[in-house]
C-alpha cells in the first residue's frame, strides 16, 4: 500500500481552511448556543410563568431529535415556505436550537447544585434575593457547571461534522469532496484522522483534567 | 391542505415503516451491544491493572477524540482498503454505533463500580467468592440503579445517532422520508413526521432516565 | 500442640514504608489472641494478611500447619477457613438478611439449601435475629448489621475468626450486645483473632494480648500480667490513655527494643 505523501501535502491549505470553518462554526454555535442557554436558564431561575414552560418544551424538543433531521428541516423544507437559507446559516442555526437547550440543562443543573446551606447561610446574613443571586448562587454555578459546559462546548465543535450533509466545507465534507475527486482515500482518510486526533484529543484531555481539578476543589478529597 | 398532508402519511406508512425498521434495528443492536461491551469494559476497568487500564483508555480516547460521524466514513470506506473487507453499511452504522456506545456505557459502569463501598468487594472475597461470582451476586446488582439512568441517556443518543446511517447508504427512515420528498416535495410534512417519529421515540425514554434518577437517588 | 497459625519472620511493606516487621506469632486452635496497640501500628494489616486481603513481602505463614505464602495458594480456599468480620459489617444492600447469610454457603461451598438454611436459622436465633430474616440491612441497627455480618461468616463453618474493630462503628449502647456474642464464641471454644480498642472486653475474653506498636509485637502476655504490670513503657504509656486513675504503680521500665 503506497502513501502519497506529496499529494497530501498539497491537499495541505486545503484541510487548513477546513479546518478554520470547523472552527468557524463550531465557535460561533458555541457562542450563540451560550447566549440562548443565558436566557433561557433565567427564565427557568425566576420561575417567569408562560415562558417557563416554553423553554421547557423547546429543551424536550432539541434534546430528544437528532440534529440531522433538524438541519435536514431548516436546509431543505424551510424554502419551500419562501424562507432559503445557506448550508452555513442553517448549520449555525441548527447547531444554535441543539447547543442551546443542552447548555440550558447544563445552567439549569449548575443553579441547582448549589447546596441548600449556601442560600440558608446567605440568607441568615441578610443577603437580599438579588445579591444572593449574584454573590452566592451564580459564581458556585459558574463552577459547578464549567467541566459540563466545557464537555457540551467540545461537543458541539464535534459535531459541526454533521454538518457536512448540507455542503458546509469543513474537514469532513472536505474530505469526502478530496476523495470523490482523486479517489486518494487512504491518504485522506489518514489526514482526516489526524486532524480529529490533533484538534479534540487535547481539548478531552484539558476536560479530564479540568473535572479532576475542580473535584478537588469541591469536596477538598 | 392538512388532510392531503395526513392521506400522503397514511399511504406511504409501509413503505416508512420499513426505514423505520431498519432506523430501529440499527439503533436497537447498537444498544445491545453496547450495553454488554459497556459492562464488560466497566468490570475490566475497575479491576485496576495498569496495563488493562492503558488499552481502556487508548480505546475511550479514540472515540471521543474522532466524532461517531468521522467513524462511519473511516469504516466505511477505509475497510475495503485495509482489510478487503467490505462490510454492508448497515452493519458498518450498527459496528460504528456499538463500539461508540460501549465505550459510553463502559464509563458510566465503571464510576458506578468504583463508588460502591471498597468493603462490599471485601467482604465478598471473605466469604470466598470468586471473581465473576463476586461481581455477579455483589458488585453489579448493587450499583445497578447507579449506572442506569446514565445508561438510558447514552441509549437515546444512539437512537439519535443511528440518523447518521442515511449518510453511508443506509436505506433508513430518513432515506425513505427522502424518496417521498422527491416524488411529493411535502419537504416540511415528511421532515416534521420524521422529527416527531425521533421525539415520540426518545422523550419517553429521556423522561424515564429522570423518573428513576429521582427515585432511586433517595433510596 | 501444634499451632493452627503460624506467622514467623512475616513482612510487610506499602510501598517502601514497612507496615509489619518480622512478626513471629503463634495461635493455638481455640485460642483467643486479642491484638492491641496504637493507630497505624499494623494490627489490621496482620489480620487482613491471614485472609489474602493484603499480600505479604517475606517470612512464613502457617494455617495448620500449610504455607500460605505459596503463589499456588488459593485464598478462596482459604478464606472459607479464616472467616472476618469487618468494622463496617458491609452486609449487602440488595439482599435480605438470610440471602447474606446463604450466598457464600450455597454458592461458595455448594451446600443443600435446606441444610444451609437450617444452619442460618439456627444461628441468627442464637444471636437473637431470628426475625429479622427477610429484612434488608439498612432497616437495622448497626448492632443488628454487626451481628448478622458474623452470623454470616459463621455459616461458612470457618476454623478461625478475625474481628477487626467490630464495635468501633457502633453507637455506644449497642456495643455490648456485639461483644458478648463473640465471648459467646470464645466460650465454644473457636479460635479467635480480635483487634480491638475495648479494653475491658479484651482482659475479659483474651487467652493472651500481643501488643504491636510500629509493626512489631512488643509483649505477649496473658491479660492480667498484661492489663497489671505491663513490662514495656510503650505498653505502659498506651494503657495509660485509657485509664481515668490519677496513679499508677510506675515500675522500673524494662524496655524490650
Amino acid at each position: 500500500m503506497s502513501f502519497d505523501v506529496a499529494f497530501i501535502l498539497s491537499t495541505l491549505p486545503a484541510f487548513l481552511k477546513a479546518v478554520g470553518v470547523t472552527l468557524q462554526v463550531g465557535l460561533i454555535a458555541i457562542a450563540t448556543s451560550l447566549l440562548l442557554a443565558l436566557v433561557n436558564a433565567a427564565i427557568l431561575v425566576y420561575r417567569t410563568p408562560y415562558l417557563q414552560r416554553l423553554v421547557k418544551l423547546y429543551v424536550e424538543l432539541a434534546r430528544n431529535t437528532p440534529l440531522l433531521i433538524q438541519l435536514f428541516f431548516v436546509y431543505f423544507a424551510l424554502p419551500t415556505l419562501g424562507l432559503k437559507i445557506s448550508g452555513f446559516a442553517a448549520a449555525i442555526i441548527t447547531m444554535t436550537f441543539l447547543g442551546g437547550a443542552y447548555l440550558t440543562e447544563v445552567l439549569r443543573a449548575g443553579v441547582e447544585a448549589v447546596p441548600a446551606a449556601q442560600l440558608e447561610s446567605g440568607r441568615s446574613i441578610g443577603l437580599s434575593e438579588g445579591q444572593l443571586l449574584r454573590h452566592v448562587i451564580l459564581p458556585q454555578a459558574g463552577i459547578l457547571s464549567l467541566p459540563s459546559l466545557f464537555a457540551n462546548f467540545i461537543f458541539l465543535l464535534k459535531e459541526t461534522t454533521v454538518v457536512s450533509a448540507v455542503a458546509v466545507p469543513e474537514i469532513l465534507y472536505t474530505t469526502k469532496s478530496y476523495i470523490a475527486l482523486y479517489y486518494k482515500t487512504y491518504e485522506m482518510l489518514a489526514v482526516l484522522t489526524l486532524i480529529c486526533v490533533l484538534l479534540f484529543l487535547p481539548l478531552s484531555l484539558l476536560l479530564s483534567r479540568l473535572e479532576r481539578r475542580l473535584q478537588h476543589g469541591q469536596f477538598g478529597s | 391542505m392538512a388532510s392531503s398532508g395526513l392521506e400522503l402519511l397514511l399511504v406511504s406508512l409501509p413503505q416508512l415503516g420499513k426505514g423505520a425498521a431498519q432506523t430501529l434495528a440499527i439503533s436497537g443492536l447498537g444498544i445491545v451491544f453496547s450495553t454488554v461491551g459497556g459492562v464488560l469494559y466497566g468490570v475490566l476497568a475497575s479491576l485496576n491493572l495498569r496495563s488493562l487500564n492503558l488499552l481502556l483508555r487508548v480505546y475511550l480516547e479514540l472515540f471521543r477524540a474522532i466524532p461517531v460521524l468521522v467513524w462511519l466514513y473511516l469504516l466505511f470506506f477505509g475497510l475495503p482498503i485495509f482489510f478487503a473487507l467490505s462490510i454492508p453499511s448497515f452493519w458498518c452504522a450498527v459496528l460504528v454505533l456499538s463500539l461508540w456506545g460501549a465505550s459510553e456505557v463502559g464509563e458510566v459502569v465503571r464510576g458506578a463500580l468504583r463508588s460502591l463501598p471498597r468493603g462490599q468487594r471485601e467482604a465478598g472475597l471473605s466469604i470466598g467468592l470468586g471473581a465473576w461470582q463476586l461481581y455477579g451476586y455483589v458488585l453489579l446488582p448493587q450499583a445497578l440503579k447507579r449506572m442506569t439512568p446514565p445508561t438510558i441517556n447514552i441509549y437515546t443518543r444512539i437512537i439519535k445517532t443511528s440518523s447518521l446511517a442515511v449518510l453511508i447508504g443506509v436505506v433508513d427512515v430518513i432515506k425513505v422520508g427522502q424518496q417521498i420528498i422527491e416524488r411529493t416535495y411535502e419537504s416540511v410534512l415528511i421532515y416534521g413526521a420524521l422529527f416527531l417519529f425521533f421525539f415520540f421515540i426518545c422523550y419517553p425514554l429521556s423522561a424515564a432516565s429522570r423518573a428513576l434518577e429521582r427515585r432511586w437517588t433517595h433510596a | 500442640m501444634s499451632a493452627l497459625i503460624e506467622f514467623k519472620g512475616f513482612n510487610k511493606s506499602f510501598g517502601k514504608h514497612p507496615v509489619l516487621n518480622n512478626i513471629d506469632l503463634k495461635v493455638r486452635s481455640g485460642e483467643v489472641v486479642v491484638i492491641l496497640g496504637p493507630s497505624g501500628c499494623g494490627k489490621s494489616t496482620l489480620l487482613r494478611c491471614l485472609n489474602g486481603l493484603e499480600s505479604a513481602d517475606g517470612g512464613h505463614l502457617r494455617l495448620a500447619g500449610e504455607e500460605l505464602l505459596d503463589p499456588r495458594t488459593d485464598w478462596r480456599q482459604v478464606r472459607q477457613r479464616v472467616g472476618m468480620v469487618f468494622q463496617s459489617y458491609h452486609l449487602f444492600g440488595h439482599m435480605t438478611v438470610l440471602d447474606n447469610l446463604l450466598l457464600g454457603p450455597l454458592k461458595v461451598q455448594k451446600r443443600e439449601r435446606r441444610e444451609a438454611r437450617a444452619q442460618a436459622e439456627a444461628l441468627l436465633a442464637r444471636v437473637g435475629l431470628l426475625d429479622k430474616r427477610d429484612a434488608y440491612p439498612r432497616e437495622l441497627s448497626g448492632g443488628q448489621q454487626q451481628r448478622i455480618a458474623i452470623v454470616r461468616s459463621l455459616c461458612m463453618n470457618p476454623e478461625v475468626m478475625l474481628f477487626d474493630e467490630v464495635t468501633a462503628a457502633l453507637d455506644p449502647e449497642m456495643v455490648k450486645e456485639v461483644l458478648q456474642v463473640i465471648q459467646d464464641l470464645a466460650r465454644e471454644g473457636m479460635t479467635l483473632l480480635i483487634v480491638t480498642h475495648e479494653m475491658a472486653f479484651a482482659r475479659a475474653v483474651a487467652d493472651r494480648i500481643v501488643f504491636m506498636e510500629a509493626g512489631r509485637i512488643l509483649e505477649q502476655r496473658d491479660p492480667e500480667s498484661f492489663f497489671t504490670n505491663p513490662q514495656t513503657a510503650r505498653a505502659q504509656q498506651f494503657l495509660e490513655k485509657f485509664s481515668f486513675v490519677e496513679n499508677l504503680p510506675t515500675l522500673p521500665a524494662k524496655e524490650l527494643s
